[in-house]
C-alpha cells in the first residue's frame, strides 16, 4: 500500500505541491514566531548574565542594603570581593558642555567588572572617573582632562514654596579611562565609573542615608564552597533578599523581562492558528478533489480486494507524508525569514545587541512539525472517509462529471442556529456595554468574552453555511454582471460543486473577515482617539516666551507651511483665593488678537466668558482647583492694582499650565501686556512633525540672527496627536500583514480549486474549443470563475468583518468615549481590489494549461 | 497546441514522410475519389494530405498523401480498421489538428493557412460537430445546449431554423431538460441539433452511435440522414460499424493512411465485404 501511495503522490505531485504550500506557509508562521521569541529570550538572558560578569553569587535585596551590611557581607569567609551595582544620576560638565550621566562604581575585583575598558585604566581612587567614549566625545574631554560632576540632593521642607529644597554637591573628577559602549539594552548601565567608596558617599548623600544597594555581585575565593557562602550571606541579609547564582538570577530576570514578549508570542501564535486553519481548509479541499479524481483507481483497488481501512490509511498516509514534507519546508522558510530579519537588524545601528545566530531548540522544530502533520492529517479525515465510500462497482461504470449532491437540511439548520446564536451574542455584548454605561472592567471583560464567543460561533456558522450562501451569491452577482454565454458558463461552472466552491471561498472569507475587522476596529479606535485627543490637545502648536513675542517671530510662525490659523494671547500671574480658604497663584492668559475658536480643535475645551476661568485639568489637580470652584482673582506683582474679580472655574481637558480668561476680565487687572504666547492650528493634511520642526528651526534661526530675541518655548500637541495615530496605524499594519499570510494561503486554495476544475472539465473545455470558443474566451471564462469565487469570499468576509469590527470596538472603547460606527471604505476597496486581482492571478496558471488542451481531446474517449 | 499559419506550398520536407511539394493546380483525380464536376466547389476537400506523428525512428505516418472531396448535400461515411487514419483524417478536415503537409479546403478556404483564432471562428460558423460521448454541457438545458454555438459567436440563432430542427428531432417537450434527465439517444439528438443550429457547411460526426444501444443508434442515424435529405446538410461521419455506414450515401474506405476504395449506395453487406476485402489485402500483405 505504501508503494501505491507514493506512486499516487508522484502522479498528483503538482496538486500536492500547491496544497503543501498552504501548510508550509502556516508552519513557517509557527516556526518564525517561536524562533523570534527564543531569540528575544536569549538576547535578554545574555544581556542580563553579562551584566553580572563572572560573579559567583548575586544578592538581590528589594528593600536595599546599607553600607554596613555591605561591609559585613564582604567580611564573610571566602568572599573575595563585593561589588554594588547601584547607580546614581549626575550632571557631568566638560569645558563647554554639560550632560546627564549615570554613575556606577568600578568593581573591586576584575572578575566582577562588566565594563569594557577601551583605553586607560579604571578608577582606583576617589576623584577618578572612566567615561564611555560617547560621553567623553560629547563632553569633549579625553584621558587626563578634568570634568566636574554634580549630584542633586532633594530635601523635603514644608516651609519652602516648592515644598522642599535641592542642594547639589559638586566634585571634580579626572578622566583616567575610556569605556566601550555598554549594551544599553534593558539596563541603564553606568556611563561613568568612579571609585566605589566615592560612589557610596554620593549615594549616601543623594538618598539621605537610606539603604542604597539593591543588587550586589560577589566573587568568592578559589575553592570556596558555594552553598556554604550562600547560607552565610543569606543569614546576614533580610529574609526578603535572595542570594542566587548568576545563572539562577539571569533566568528569573529574563522571565520577568520577557513577560510581555510572551503575550506577543501568544498573539503571533494566534495569527499562526488562523493561517493554519485556512491551510486546513485548502488541504481538505485538495484531498477531496484528489479522491474524486482517483475514484476509478480506488474502486479498482476495492475490486481487487483492498479493505476500506486500507483505502483510508492510504489517504491519511499521503496526508501525513505531505504534512511532514511541507512542515519541514515551512520550518526552513520560517528559520530563513527570522535569520534574514536578524541579519538585517544586526546591520542596523541599534542599541540592542542582537545575537544573529538562530536558536534551533527541539521545541522550535518539533512544535511546527507536529502541528503541521496533525493539521494536514486531520484535514484529510473527511476526504479519507469519502474515499472509503467509493463502491467497487464504480470501477466498471464510465465516469462522467456529475453535479455534486447539494448539502443537507441538517447543515442548513445547524448553520442558521450558529449564525443567529453568534450574532445574537455579539449584539448582546454591545447592548451590555452600551446600556451599563459603567466603565467597570468586569463588565467590559464579560462583554468581551461574550462578544468573542459570539464572533467565533458566528464565524463557524458562516463557514458551515457558506455552501448555501456562496453559490447563491455567485449566481446573483453573475446574473447582475455576467452577460453572454461564456459568462453564463463561468457562473454555472463556479457553482457546479457547491461544497468545493464554498470551502474555497471560505478560506478567503476568514482572512478577509479578520483583516476587515482589524481595519474597522482600528478606524473606530483612531476616530475615538482623535475625538479624545481633540479635547485633550485642542491646540496644535503653542509658542510662548517669558517676555513678549516680536512681530518678526509672529509673522515667521504664521509663514510656516502647514500653519493655517493663529491667535495671540497675553499672560500674567494672578493670585487666586479659593472659597475654602486656600490660596495659590495662577498664570492666566487672554486672547489679544485673533479668534480663539479658529485655532481650537475642540472649541468646548477652551471657551472663556465673563465670570468663567478655564483651567486645564492638569493645572487644576496641581493647584487643588475643582470644577465649579469660585475663585477670587487679584493681581500679583508690583504694578498690580487692587482689583479683585470672582470667577467660576471650569476645568477642561485642555493641556498646559495656563488658565484662560476672556479679554474683558483680563483687562481689569491693569494694562494688558503685549502678547507673549501664540497658538496656531495646523492644516489637517499637514505633516505635524515637519510643521512643528520647521517652526522650531525658524524661531531658533531668528533668535540667533536678530539681536535681543529669545528663542521661545514651543510645545506641539500636534506631534503627540500624530504619535498616537501612528501607533494605531503601525499596529494595524503589523496585524494586517500577519493576517495577510492567511489570505495568501487562501489564494493558493483558489488557484488549486481552479486548476482542479480545469482538469475535471478538460473534455468540456475541448468540446467548447471545438465548437468555437476562442482561447481568449476560455481564459476569460476561467478568470471570471476565479474572480467570482474570490469575490464571493471577500464580500461575505468583508461584511462579517465589518460587523465584528463594530462589535469589537464598541465593546472595547465605549468606556473611553462614544464609538462611531465607521466603514473603512478605503480599506474595503483595497480588500475588494486584492480579491479581484487575486482571483485573476489564481486563474492565470490553470488557464494556461486549459488553453493548451487541444480540441481533439473532446473527440476521444477517456 | 499553437498553430502557426503555414502555407503548404512552402512547407519543407520532413524526413520519413511521403509528402510531395504541393502545387496550386487542382490535383489529378485520385482513384477511389468520388467523381466530381471540376468547376463545382466541393464542401470539403483534401489535397495530398499527410500527417506524421513523432519524428525520426518513431515517426508514424497516420495519413499518407490523401486527396479526397466531399460534395455538398452528401452523407459520407469514412470506414476502416483501427489505426487506418480515419480519425486523423477527420481531425484535419475539421481544422482541429494541423497537417504535416498538404491542404484542406473548406469551400474555397484553405484551413492549413489559418491561425488558431481564425480556425476557431471558422469552426463555430461553418463546421458542426457530433461527438461519440455527446459532450453536452451538464449545467445547461437542452435548448441552451442547442444554441451554444451561436451564443459563442455572439449572434442570435435563426428562430425558424431552430424550430424546424427541434420539430424534426422531436425535442419540443424536452427543451428545458438538463442532459442527465435525457436518454443517450435524446442527448445525441440534442448534440446533432446543436451541430446543425448554425447551418454549417459541413458536419463531422465521430462514432455518433458508439455510446448508444442499437435502437437509439438507428434512430440517431436516421436523423443524420434526414438532415442531409430533408435539410440539405453535408455530413462526414467516421464509424467502424457497417450498419451505421449503410445509412450514408457513400462509404470511403481507409487503410494504412491511404484511401483504399469507395462504395456508392452502400448496404451493410456491401460495406462488410468491402472491409473484408481490406482485411484480405492486409493479410496478404502480412503473409507476403
Amino acid at each position: 500500500m505504501l508503494r501505491l501511495t507514493l506512486h499516487q503522490m508522484r502522479a498528483s505531485a503538482g496538486r500536492l505541491v500547491a496544497a503543501g504550500i498552504a501548510i508550509m506557509l502556516g508552519t513557517a508562521f509557527v516556526a518564525a514566531s517561536l524562533l523570534a521569541t527564543a531569540t528575544i529570550e536569549r538576547t535578554t538572558y545574555n544581556s542580563v548574565s553579562s551584566s553580572y560578569s563572572d560573579a559567583d553569587l548575586v544578592v538581590v535585596a528589594s528593600g536595599g542594603l546599607t553600607d554596613d551590611e555591605l561591609a559585613s557581607i564582604a567580611a564573610v569567609e571566602d568572599v573575595d570581593a563585593v561589588h554594588t551595582m547601584a547607580l546614581l544620576g549626575a550632571e557631568a560638565s566638560g569645558p563647554s558642555r554639560t550632560e546627564y550621566v549615570t554613575l556606577g562604581g568600578a568593581a573591586p575585583d576584575s572578575s566582577l567588572e562588566s565594563a569594557d575598558l577601551a583605553e586607560g585604566e579604571l578608577p582606583t581612587a576617589p576623584g577618578q572617573v572612566a567615561l564611555t567614549t560617547a560621553v567623553a566625545e560629547r563632553l569633549q574631554v579625553g584621558i587626563g582632562d578634568e570634568i566636574s560632576s554634580s549630584v542633586e540632593q532633594w530635601e523635603a521642607d514644608p516651609d519652602s514654596p516648592d515644598g522642599g529644597t535641592s542642594q547639589s554637591q559638586t566634585a571634580t573628577l579626572t578622566v583616567v579611562g575610556l569605556l566601550n559602549e555598554p549594551d544599553a539594552f534593558l539596563f541603564n548601565r553606568a556611563s561613568a565609573l568612579i571609585e566605589p567608596d566615592q560612589l557610596s558617599e554620593l549615594l549616601a548623600l543623594a538618598r539621605g542615608g537610606e539603604p542604597a544597594h539593591y543588587e550586589l555581585t560577589l566573587a568568592l575565593a578559589a575553592g570556596a564552597d558555594l552553598e556554604e557562602v550562600r547560607d552565610a550571606v543569606g543569614g546576614l541579609v533580610d529574609p526578603s533578599a535572595h542570594v542566587r547564582t548568576v545563572e539562577e538570577q539571569a533566568k528569573i530576570t529574563t522571565a520577568q523581562l520577557t513577560g510581555n514578549d510572551q503575550i506577543m508570542t501568544v498573539l503571533l501564535l494566534g495569527f499562526a492558528t488562523v493561517a493554519l486553519a485556512v491551510a486546513a481548509l485548502v488541504i481538505t479541499n485538495t484531498f477531496q478533489v484528489l479522491v474524486a479524481q482517483r475514484t476509478r483507481t480506488l474502486a479498482l483497488l476495492r475490486c481487487v480486494g483492498a479493505a476500506k481501512a486500507q483505502v483510508r490509511r492510504s489517504v491519511l498516509l499521503e496526508a501525513a507524508i505531505l504534512g511532514t514534507l511541507a512542515s519541514i519546508a515551512g520550518i526552513a522558510l520560517g528559520s530563513g525569514l527570522v535569520a534574514a530579519g536578524l541579519a538585517v537588524l544586526s546591520t542596523l545601528e541599534l542599541d540592542v545587541p542582537i545575537d544573529s545566530g538562530l536558536t534551533l531548540s527541539p521545541a522550535v522544530i518539533l512544535a511546527p512539525l507536529i502541528t503541521g502533520v496533525l493539521v494536514t492529517t486531520a484535514a484529510a479525515l473527511v476526504p479519507a472517509r469519502m474515499a472509503t465510500r467509493v463502491a467497487p462497482l464504480a470501477a466498471l461504470h464510465p465516469m462522467e462529471g456529475r453535479d455534486a449532491p447539494s448539502a443537507g437540511r441538517a447543515r442548513a439548520v445547524l448553520s442558521t442556529a450558529l449564525l443567529v446564536g453568534g450574532f445574537g451574542l455579539l449584539a448582546l455584548a454591545m447592548v451590555v456595554v452600551r446600556s451599563s454605561g459603567s466603565d467597570s472592567e468586569d463588565t467590559i471583560l464579560l462583554a468581551l468574552g461574550v462578544g468573542l464567543l459570539g464572533g467565533i460561533v458566528s464565524l463557524v456558522g458562516l463557514l458551515v453555511g457558506s455552501v448555501f450562501v456562496v453559490p447563491r451569491l455567485i449566481r446573483l452577482v453573475g446574473r447582475l454582471a455576467g452577460q453572454g454565454v461564456t459568462g453564463k458558463i463561468a457562473i454555472a461552472n463556479s457553482v457546479r460543486n457547491p461544497k468545493r466552491t464554498a470551502s474555497t471561498a471560505s478560506a478567503l472569507l476568514i482572512g478577509v473577515a479578520l483583516v476587515t475587522m482589524m481595519s474597522t476596529g482600528a478606524m473606530s479606535a483612531r476616530e475615538t482617539l482623535t475625538n479624545e485627543l481633540d479635547s485633550r490637545f485642542p491646540v496644535d502648536l503653542s509658542v510662548a516666551t517669558g517676555e513678549s513675542l516680536s512681530d518678526v517671530q509672529i509673522s515667521a510662525v504664521e509663514g510656516v507651511d502647514g500653519v493655517t490659523e493663529s491667535v495671540l494671547l497675553s499672560q500674567r500671574d494672578v493670585d487666586a483665593a479659593n472659597e475654602d480658604g486656600t490660596s495659590t497663584w495662577l498664570t492666566v492668559a487672554a486672547v489679544e488678537d485673533g479668534e480663539l475658536q479658529n485655532v481650537l480643535r475642540d472649541p468646548a475645551a477652551a471657551q472663556p466668558e465673563p465670570g468663567i476661568v478655564v483651567v486645564p485639568s492638569e493645572m487644576a489637580s496641581w493647584q487643588g482647583i475643582e470644577d465649579g470652584d469660585r475663585l477670587s482673582l487679584s493681581g500679583s506683582g508690583p504694578e498690580a492694582g487692587s482689583t479683585e474679580v470672582t470667577v467660576t472655574a471650569r476645568v477642561t481637558g485642555l493641556d498646559g499650565m495656563v488658565a484662560l480668561l476672556d479679554p474683558a476680565t483680563f483687562a481689569e487687572f491693569g494694562e494688558v501686556a503685549p502678547a507673549s504666547m501664540l497658538w496656531a492650528r495646523l492644516a489637517d493634511d499637514a505633516n505635524e512633525r515637519d510643521a512643528v520642526r520647521s517652526v522650531q528651526s525658524t524661531l531658533t534661526d531668528l533668535s540667533e540672527s536678530v539681536e535681543g530675541l529669545q528663542a521661545p518655548e514651543i510645545s506641539g500637541a500636534a506631534v503627540e496627536r500624530a504619535a498616537y495615530g501612528q501607533v494605531v496605524d503601525t499596529l494595524l499594519a503589523v496585524v494586517v500583514g500577519l493576517l495577510g499570510v492567511s489570505v495568501v494561503i487562501a489564494l493558493v486554495g483558489v488557484a488549486n480549486t481552479l486548476s482542479l476544475s480545469v482538469i475535471e472539465r478538460r473534455r468540456e473545455s475541448a468540446m467548447l474549443r471545438a465548437l468555437g470558443l476562442t482561447k481568449a474566451q476560455l481564459r476569460g471564462m476561467l478568470a471570471l470563475e476565479g474572480v467570482l469565487i474570490a469575490g464571493a469570499g471577500a464580500l461575505i468576509g468583508a461584511i462579517a468583518g465589518l460587523l465584528y469590527g463594530w462589535a469589537g470596538s464598541t465593546v472595547m472603547l465605549s468606556s473611553v468615549a462614544e464609538v462611531p460606527l465607521m466603514v473603512p471604505w478605503r480599506d474595503l476597496a483595497l480588500v475588494a481590489a486584492v480579491a479581484l486581482v487575486a482571483g485573476l492571478l489564481a486563474s492565470a496558471l490553470p488557464a494556461r494549461s486549459a488553453v493548451r488542451t487541444s480540441p481533439v481531446a473532446a473527440l476521444g474517449v477517456e | 497546441m499553437i498553430r502557426e499559419p503555414t502555407h503548404s506550398q512552402t512547407r519543407p520536407h520532413r524526413p520519413g514522410t511521403y509528402g510531395r511539394n504541393m502545387t496550386t493546380t487542382p490535383p489529378p483525380a485520385t482513384p477511389g475519389t468520388p467523381v466530381s464536376d471540376a468547376s463545382a466547389v466541393s464542401a470539403v476537400s483534401a489535397r495530398h494530405l499527410t500527417k506524421v506523428y513523432g519524428s525520426g525512428d518513431i515517426a508514424v505516418t497516420a495519413l499518407d498523401d490523401v486527396s479526397i472531396q466531399f460534395e455538398s448535400g452528401q452523407f459520407t461515411a469514412i470506414m476502416g480498421p483501427s489505426g487506418s487514419g480515419k480519425s486523423t483524417l477527420m481531425h484535419l478536415l475539421a481544422g482541429l489538428d494541423s497537417a504535416t503537409s498538404g491542404q484542406v479546403l473548406l469551400g474555397r478556404t484553405d484551413l492549413t493557412a489559418l491561425g488558431d483564432n481564425e480556425l476557431t471562428k471558422l469552426r463555430r460558423e461553418r463546421i458542426g460537430f457530433v461527438f461519440q460521448s455527446f459532450n453536452l454541457l451538464p449545467m445547461f438545458t437542452a435548448y441552451q445546449n442547442i444554441t451554444l454555438p451561436s451564443e459563442l459567436a455572439g449572434t442570435s440563432p435563426d428562430q425558424n431554423w431552430l424550430d424546424t430542427l427541434i420539430d424534426t428531432f422531436g425535442m419540443r417537450d424536452r427543451l428545458t431538460h438538463k442532459p442527465h434527465q435525457l436518454s443517450g439517444g435524446q442527448q445525441q439528438r440534442v448534440a446533432i441539433a446543436r451541430a446543425l443550429s448554425t447551418r454549417p457547411d459541413v458536419i463531422f460526426a465521430d462514432e455518433p452511435t458508439g455510446n448508444l444501444d442499437s435502437r437509439s443508434g438507428a434512430e440517431v442515424l436516421s436523423f443524420l440522414r434526414r438532415s442531409v435529405r430533408e435539410l440539405g446538410q453535408t455530413i462526414v461521419m467516421v464509424t467502424h460499424d457497417p450498419t451505421a455506414a449503410a445509412y450514408a450515401d457513400q462509404v470511403v474506405l481507409l487503410a494504412d493512411g491511404k484511401i483504399a476504395g469507395t462504395i456508392e449506395s452502400p448496404t451493410p453487406e456491401s460495406v462488410m465485404s468491402g472491409l473484408d476485402a481490406l482485411r484480405t489485402i492486409d493479410q496478404t500483405a502480412v503473409a507476403g
